[in-house]
């Protein structure tokens, strides 16, 4: 192992944070507007018994199923829960779409039986141009559903199909992706406040 | 003739070597993307007339050499089949696979046709409907909207029995690919204009502002390579790091919309393997689900196929602009374009090819004298 001076190591550690903060900052103050809709769309839909489906592949499968357990679970113990399922937990069923149909079916088949109109399905891709969750997003509008993407890059493909998409302009894919953690915690929060809870973290 | 003739005039060429020399201050090195732009720099001697201090290294952008080999293997395989019909453009029947090439292939008794456009293909099926009718679909963004239309009216015409072999790549993700190698020498790039007519320039925008490299989308003359050239050492120079586009003539910022919406409804992004260079994630077309029924992929179970590449043919470091044909030990002697080793002496648009067909092999010869 090539050995690193401690200055070059602490410079570069400090490089990679300085660059994470400033594409959050960012990101937020020009998706602020968008991300707002955001929240009172699916504010309005959980609000009225309506579920959240989460979508994306690799590590933005486990953003997909933080976001769920964040609503399903509140951290907060005063705040309700909501209905939400990440799309990306079941391995009998991923395996078999896979299997026997294609993987870029993977969510929206899913879509297609459980989601019904006024739920929101939100697909978590990083380059926007994974199939399967672009799939996802397209089927959920076909159904009526609010169909949110959270992209990276220049948005891709989700930027077309999805109603709304909060894409990250970075080649990063971990800059991306702390950027869509910190999202979906702001999201979550957002959406607890819009429906009446005290903004308090 | 228009658009023609003046872009082969040699004043303005000597006048736009002129302001490229005023110009130039320190090295740099640039990539030309496209095979196409290598064959006209090779075929007009454009790199002798530059300034010592721009190396010109030639890029990725020849769609038959990029195919991989693994790639042709399958294709020989399904077109070994009794009932298949496998057409091709005629530039990827003396492509090498592992044991031999198309040719062979149809001279020992396969079927196997060369065709000018993919729909052809259709014809060829409704003439045969008890065979299967293959073709092979290989290519950058340029082909992909011709081929995604041959799919689209067999699914509307009912052709069952017609499908595509899927191979096609796209430019953007192995520039990326050739700018995040800890090998990477490219700072600016002639950017490929074919392509671009049909993309649109938009998607480059990001990677010169991510890497800090110009990219000037260029055309395939002379004069236009010679004014990309200068379009991207002006930027070089001034540390400037943008995309501009010198084909104008025929290249929109949106490029071709229509044949996007194409490529768009008919095929999905998918990680592809680039010969010489490995997979690129993202970096390619494959058939979507609902043309599944037209996909050779899923129609022909072809067994796993290993793959042998020729140990000295340096093809994979030439197409990422690490090296040049001449630095090659069988440059010229025992690779040829009549004993092609690599993918690169096979192409009319290979660098290697282009080197060998205007004699720079002589050149490299002489030196070694």
């Amino acid at each position: 192992m090539a050995p690193i001076p401690s200055t070059t190591f602490k410079d570069a550690v400090l490089r990679k944070c300085r660059e994470s903060a400033e594409m959050k900052a960012r990101f937020f103050e020009a998706n602020a507007d968008t991300l707002e809709m955001v929240c009172r769309r699916i504010a309005e839909s959980l609000s009225t018994g309506h579920q959240l489906f989460v979508m994306g592949n690799g590590g933005s499968s486990c953003d997909a199923l933080h976001v769920a357990v964040e609503f399903v679970h509140p951290i907060i113990e005063k705040r309700r829960a909501f209905p939400a399922r990440a799309l990306t937990s079941d391995t009998a069923l991923l395996t078999a779409i896979s299997n026997d149909a294609d993987f870029s079916q993977t969510f929206a088949e899913q879509l297609r039986l459980f989601g019904r109109a006024g739920d929101v399905a939100l697909g978590i891709s990083t380059s926007g141009m994974s199939a399967n969750v672009n799939y996802g997003l397209q089927a959920a509008r076909e159904i009526g559903m609010v169909a949110v993407a959270f992209s990276g890059k220049d948005g891709g493909r989700s930027k077309d199909v999805a109603e709304y998409c909060l894409t990250v302009p970075s080649f990063s894919i971990h800059r991306i992706q702390e950027v869509h953690t910190t999202l979906l915690h702001v999201l979550w929060d957002m959406v607890h406040v819009m429906l009446g809870e005290e903004d308090i973290i | 003739m228009k658009y023609l003739d003046e872009y082969r005039d040699g004043a303005i060429a000597e006048k736009i070597v002129g302001e490229i020399r005023r110009t130039v201050t320190r090295p740099w090195v640039l990539m030309e993307v496209c095979g196409g732009q290598t064959h006209s720099i090779v075929k007009y001697g454009l790199d002798y007339l530059l300034p010592p201090e721009i190396e010109l290294v030639h890029g990725p952008g020849c769609p038959v050499c990029v195919t991989p080999l693994e790639m042709i293997d399958r294709a020989h395989a399904i077109a070994r089949q009794p009932d298949v019909i496998f057409c091709s453009f005629g530039d990827m029947l003396r492509v090498p696979g592992s044991d031999s090439d198309l040719f062979q292939v149809r001279a020992a008794g396969a079927n196997v046709r060369i065709v000018y456009s993919p729909m052809d293909c259709l014809k060829i099926a409704q003439a045969n409907p008890d065979r299967k009718v293959v073709f092979f679909a290989i290519g950058f963004e340029t082909t992909a909207p011709a081929n995604a239309m041959a799919v689209c009216q067999a699914k509307a015409l009912g052709l069952r029995n017609f499908s595509l072999l899927v191979s096609h790549v796209m430019v953007p993700p192995s520039m990326t690919a050739i700018l995040q190698s800890p090998q990477n020498r490219v700072q600016g790039f002639l950017g490929p204009g074919h392509v671009c007519a049909v993309m649109g320039w938009s998607e480059y925008e990001p990677i010169a502002a991510r890497y800090r490299v110009p990219i000037v989308i260029t055309g395939f003359e002379p004069v236009d390579l010679l004014e990309g050239i200068l379009m991207t050492v002006r930027q070089l120079e001034r540390g400037r790091a943008e995309v501009e586009n010198q084909y104008a003539r025929a290249v929109a910022r949106e490029g071709n919309l229509p044949a996007r919406r194409m490529i768009a409804q008919v095929f999905d992004i998918a990680d592809r393997s680039w010969r010489g260079i490995g997979i690129i994630p993202k970096s390619g077309y494959k058939l979507s689900y609902a043309y599944r029924e037209h996909d050779a992929d899923r129609i022909f179970q072809v067994e796993s196929i290993r793959t042998r590449e020729p140990e000295i043919c340096i093809a994979g470091q030439v197409l990422k602009g690490q090296k040049k044909p001449v630095d090659c030990p069988a440059f010229g002697t025992e690779c040829t374009p009549q004993t092609p080793l690599g993918a690169t002496m096979v192409s009319a648009e290979g660098a290697c090819a282009a080197y060998f067909n205007y004699g720079r092999h002589l050149v490299s010869l002489e030196a070694q004298v």
